[in-house]
């Protein structure tokens, strides 16, 4: 397992009709799994090259990789960091026998842990997101 | 030197401010007069009638805002599986319900206790149900999350310090809520003083 360094870009696809109307921030919503499943731009320079965007997963999310998603502290930023909310980002390759649907994805990757509020606020303080039109 | 001595509101050069007509209602009664028995409307009328006016608004926001998003988790029932990379599920009926419930108690209880409109933002989560997030300012929010399961969860941030999760029961939902908001006032307050 090869976990990825501080300063590293992950990217998540989501469908836009699973955020209200003119909705304008990352919601909480999206970072609540235990396994987030992301591609990491070293493996995928152009985001829009992945199979997401065909089945119309068009909002890309930008996870920007550091220590306060890695480790969350109570209070946040200048508190203790919570052993229970520690994440790990790592490096998943899936293989065509993993999913022989889409294929391979060399730059698959998981954040995992639990996610908390504590965790998905630092999550989304390091993220971005944008659609594509 | 003339001293004009008129203390008649209607008169501009002393009282140059914005004018607001209350309804016939909300005047009734409140004619008044001034020294020179010139008829003036009393102001307490126009105070009454700000309140009114900023509650009406505040009412009005919370009202649009509650459509717009009952709307929305009903659109839910169509979102399908995988909606978001990895594993994902469109989020159960039960939770939808569930969620629209909820979301009518908490704006119930911050217009009741007239609180502006706080950001809420709403989205499925992958593992299946809703979840959304009400936030007061950079450092005080409460996440809600509704699972398929019809489990609530209920998390807060005070002043940027994270409380245990606490499941909880939608009976008890309000109370608890309560006892934020008041707090939050209160701490609110305090750092206007200080």
């Amino acid at each position: 397992m090869s976990l990825i360094p501080d300063g590293e870009v992950l990217f998540r696809y989501a469908k836009p009709n699973a955020f209200p109307e003119g909705q304008s921030e990352l919601p909480t919503g999206i970072f609540q799994d235990p396994n987030l499943s992301c591609d990491w731009k070293k493996f995928r320079m152009d985001p829009y090259s992945s199979f997401h965007i065909q089945e119309g997963k068009s909002v890309v999310v930008l996870i920007n990789v550091c220590d306060d998603i890695r480790n969350p502290k109570n209070p946040k930023r200048k508190g203790e960091i919570v052993d229970d909310w520690k994440q790990e980002i790592f490096h998943d390759p899936i293989t065509k026998e993993d999913d022989p649907i889409h294929g391979a994805n060399g730059a698959h990757s998981l954040i995992r842990g639990k996610k908390k509020k504590a965790v998905v606020d630092a999550l989304i303080a390091n993220s971005d997101f944008y659609q594509r039109t | 030197m003339e001293v004009n001595t008129s203390t008649s509101i209607f008169d501009k050069k002393q009282a140059p401010f914005i004018f607001i007509i209350p309804t016939d209602e909300e005047t009734e009664n409140t004619e008044v007069y001034d020294r020179e028995q010139t008829p003036v409307i009393d102001t307490s009328a126009f105070q009454l009638n700000l309140d009114n006016i900023y509650k009406r608004k505040i009412e009005d926001n919370y009202n649009d805002f509650l459509k717009s998003r009952i709307e929305y988790l009903e659109s839910l029932k169509n979102l399908g599986d995988n909606w978001i990379t990895g594993d994902s599920k469109q989020p159960s009926l039960k939770s939808i319900e569930k969620a629209k419930n909820l979301l009518d108690l908490v704006i119930k209880n911050l217009i009741e206790k007239n609180f502006s409109l706080p950001r809420i933002l709403m989205s499925p989560i992958p593992t299946g149900g809703i979840s959304f997030d009400l936030r007061f300012d950079v450092d005080n929010s409460i996440l809600f999350t509704i699972h398929d399961d019809e489990n609530i969860e209920m998390e807060c941030e005070r002043d940027g310090e994270y409380n245990e999760v606490v499941e909880v029961d939608t009976s008890i939902i309000s109370g608890l809520f309560s006892d934020y908001l008041r707090e939050y006032e209160l701490d609110t307050r305090w750092r206007s003083f200080v």
